[in-house]
């Protein structure tokens, strides 16, 4: 199975893959990550067919959810959805 | 939903899982590895644990995760990682995977190695046996005072967190 064996998110009707990835440790000091290895884990899960991201305000004080914003700006990321922000970025046939 | 999950936290089988079913909610739980401990990064010390990781100095955790009967889990969850040849994490994580109601679940990498293994956990398929061995050895406890000591989420509500939540502003819960 690979990040593409895309489930419905209960009946909610949101199409995810099977393993979320988790930001807490983006721009998180002690244990988390240099943002530069940040940028590399959010990219690796994206190239991987990765779509759903978990971030928060609360995570590092907003910086988790600054670091994203950018990385989806920066590879303009179709069809990641930032779940608790609650927006889509645009979708395709080909990546729900 | 969104609630903790792993081999050594299991309470929400008591009701938000069979809750999930009922509703149709798709459950993504986190710290699937209790905070790297399912790594097996840690090790057992006469008075709590050493290893590199969050887990030992300062954290939010302090040392709840090394408990007799952690260590236990831990070690059945050895058993099976060397009888299909995986790392201890990937093993948990499809642990998980496999329960009923599980849609995804939220992994943490602080390290680019931590989010290939742990991707590479849905590459395996334990047996029911092995299912069964890991079922077996991280069983909910029957917890003695349990009014004291209500278990994962309940241990979470308190005024503190409320606080932190809405600051001063009262706010009626749902009745």
């Amino acid at each position: 199975m690979s990040l593409t064996a895309f489930r419905t998110l209960g009946r909610s009707g949101l199409i995810v893959s099977p393993l979320a990835l988790g930001t807490m440790t983006f721009g998180t000091q002690r244990w988390g990550s240099p943002d530069e290895v940040s940028e590399s884990i959010f990219h690796t899960y994206v190239e991987a067919g990765g779509n759903f991201i978990d971030t928060a305000d609360v995570y590092a004080k907003g910086r988790s959810e600054e670091l994203i914003g950018g990385y989806i700006t920066d590879r303009d990321a179709t069809g990641v959805f930032p779940r608790r922000a609650e927006y889509r970025a645009r979708t395709s046939p080909r990546r729900p | 939903m969104q609630l903790a999950y792993s081999l050594v936290e299991r309470n929400i089988e008591r009701e938000h899982l069979p809750a999930a079913r009922e509703c149709g909610l798709g459950i993504c739980p986190w710290s699937p590895l209790a905070a790297g401990f399912l790594t097996g990064k840690y090790q057992r010390e006469s008075a709590g644990a050493s290893g590199e990781g969050r887990l030992i100095g300062s954290n939010p955790f302090g040392n709840i995760m090394f408990t007799e009967r952690n260590w236990r889990v831990l070690d059945t969850l050895r058993t099976v990682a060397a009888q299909v040849e995986r790392p201890l994490a990937q093993v948990a994580l499809a642990w998980v995977s496999a329960q009923p109601g599980m849609t995804s679940p939220i992994l943490g990498a602080s390290k680019l190695e931590q989010l290939h293994d742990n991707l590479s956990s849905l590459e395996i398929r334990l047996t029911p046996e092995q299912l069964q061995t890991l079922d077996e050895g991280s069983a909910i406890l029957q917890r003695r005072g349990y009014a004291n000591d209500p278990g994962f989420p309940y241990s979470i509500f308190t005024p503190e967190i409320n606080r932190t939540i809405f600051g001063d502003t009262i706010v009626q819960g749902w009745r």
